[in-house]
């Protein structure tokens, strides 16, 4: 359903603290994010990878999991990589269509691989996150980062409902399905607008509902949880923390 | 005077169903008691009136020896007295682990540290919810949430507990597990009011049955000699407990109370 729970990465999950997660992170977000040449990202895309393998991804799972924003972002690439000019320019490859030149430079190469780089270099850091906290660390780190309160209820409520919302969706898709109600274009539209609005009054209902049990468990405004994550041990900050320097100091070598 | 006493309640939703039509009822402390009816008989309206859910429009609640005004200070403290177990499990649970879950209530009851640590592990146990309590509620089977749901609202340590159809799309298995629960919590001297369509099993186990239609109580008793009655069985549009049919048929003189003394007969 959710990607990090198609991917369980069980051993990770239990015992990484949430903020040793969020460590590690930080490192390979800013050590992508503030590099200077091409080694960075390579070594923490390598690493992550790594990982991910170790905690028994396959190959397969990880191109699937990449595979789209890698589509998206590669389209951005060409167009940064491409030169289009209408005076011939010094390239490593050039064609002439009609009066325009068009290819790329050593130059517009380097700056697409950099940036390429980078922009990996930070969706691995952030598939790390995902894959290995679950719902309720995210949860926790909002709060330990000290948002208000309301987002973050927001954000736990949201969620729930969310899922609650998929999986009757999907019932209701189904079930029309299997009523043929998709056979026709017209009467594909129709359904389509059936579902949509059974999704929203089910939705209001289920809000007020949920609203009553709530209130019958003694909700006055505010949502507090039993703290299930121990204390964080300094020293397991350690590692991530020096990881994080070195990265950056090595992101800011000329190489 | 008994724990619970309703007078002349009525109860009407805002699109003018009358869902609750004069009713008198009075449950005393410990008591077991069942509500049965056919479908839209009001049943779960009733339950949502007595958590303090919904306000009758017009009659006098008493529980406890305390008249409940419709007013907010008064429903808060409501809550904590009167337990209420949705239908719908899915409605209730909303954080993001089925721990959490449960620890909201509690914490809301006011309990920390210590007595937070007891009281869920007390509820965990009885409920066989400790082996979920890091999964997110969303990956649940019908039957856990049902559990989890359960437990959610033991954990705010209630005096009355009230159950909508606890056994609805339970397997056999879970639906022993949550009569033990039941069992469980009449040993605690816990009120427990439940609303099922099992007719067999509230034979053998309330000491109080409430027969509903349409709004309004058709009668109150014990249910050896409510569900005896075949006139009454046909007007609330139930059926007879599978042992009454059964010495009926066999024509026994006497009438077991269960189907374990049915079958020792
Ligand atoms: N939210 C609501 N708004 C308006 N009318 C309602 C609402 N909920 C229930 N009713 C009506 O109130 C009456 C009693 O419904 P209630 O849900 O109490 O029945 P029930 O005995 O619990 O039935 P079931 O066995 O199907 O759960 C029904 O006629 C129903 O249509
Ligand atoms: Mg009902």
């Amino acid at each position: 359903m959710f990607i990090s729970e198609k991917y369980n990465l069980l051993q990770a999950k239990s015992t990484w603290h949430p903020f040793e997660k969020l460590t590690f992170f930080v490192a390979f977000l800013l050590g992508s994010l503030l590099t200077h040449n091409s080694v960075v990202p390579f070594l923490i895309l390598v690493g992550i990878s790594v990982f991910f393998f170790i905690q028994g991804l396959t190959l397969k799972d990880l191109l699937q999991i990449a595979a789209l924003p890698m589509s998206f972002m590669l389209l951005a690439i060409f167009s940064i990589i491409c030169i289009i000019s209408r005076e011939n320019f010094e390239a490593i490859y050039l064609i002439k269509l009609g009066s325009y030149y068009i290819g790329f430079s050593d130059l517009s190469l380097d700056k697409g691989i950099h940036i390429m780089g980078k922009a990996m270099g930070a969706m691995f850091a952030f598939y790390f996150l995902i894959l290995t906290c679950p719902i309720d660390e995210i949860e926790y780190l909002l709060r330990k980062m000290k948002l208000p309160d309301l987002l973050i209820e927001l954000f736990v409520l949201s969620f729930r409902f969310i899922t609650i919302l998929l999986s009757f969706s999907r019932q209701c898709y189904l079930s029309q399905k299997k009523r043929m109600a998709y056979l026709s274009f017209g009467s594909s539209v129709r359904a389509l607008g059936m579902l949509v609005s059974s999704v929203l009054i089910k939705s209001l209902i289920h809000a007020d509902f949920s609203h009553q049990a709530l209130l019958n468990r003694g909700y006055k405004g505010e949502m507090k949880f039993l703290d299930t994550h121990g204390s964080l041990q300094v020293k397991r900050l350690i590692f991530p923390t020096i990881l994080m320097i070195g990265l950056i100091a090595l992101g800011q070598l000329k190489l | 005077m008994a724990y619970i006493e309703l007078e002349n309640i009525s109860f009407e939703y805002p699109n003018q169903t009358l869902a609750l039509n004069q009713i008198n009822l009075s449950v005393e402390k410990g008591q077991k008691l069942a509500v049965v009816g056919e479908n839209g008989s009001g049943k779960s309206s009733l339950f949502l009136c007595l958590c303090g859910i919904h306000y009758p429009q017009s009659g006098r609640y008493i529980l406890d020896g305390e008249v409940q005004k419709c007013k907010r200070k008064d429903r808060n403290k409501l809550f904590t007295k009167v337990g209420y177990v949705f239908q719908d499990p899915e409605v209730q649970l909303f954080a993001s682990t089925v721990e959490k879950d449960i620890s909201f209530g509690a914490i809301n009851a006011g309990m920390k540290g210590e007595a937070l640590e007891l009281c869920m592990n007390e509820v965990m146990a009885m409920t066989q919810t400790r082996e979920l309590k890091n999964k997110p509620p969303h990956q649940l089977s019908y039957g856990q949430k049902k559990r989890v749901a359960i437990a959610g609202v033991l954990a705010c340590k209630p005096e009355v507990l009230l159950l909508d159809e606890p056994f609805a799309w339970l397997d056999a298995q879970q639906k022993k597990n949550t009569i033990q629960i039941l069992d469980d919590l009449h040993q605690q001297e816990k009120t427990l009011v439940i609303s099922t369509h099992d007719i067999n099993f509230v034979y053998e186990w309330a000491d109080k049955l409430v027969v509903m239609k349409e709004g309004q109580i058709l009668a109150t008793g014990h249910p050896h000699e409510l569900l005896k009655d075949e006139d009454l069985i046909e007007r609330a549009g139930l059926e007879m407990p599978l042992v009454l049919q059964l010495t009926k048929k066999l024509s026994l003189d006497s009438t077991p109370e269960s189907m374990a003394a049915f079958l020792k007969v």
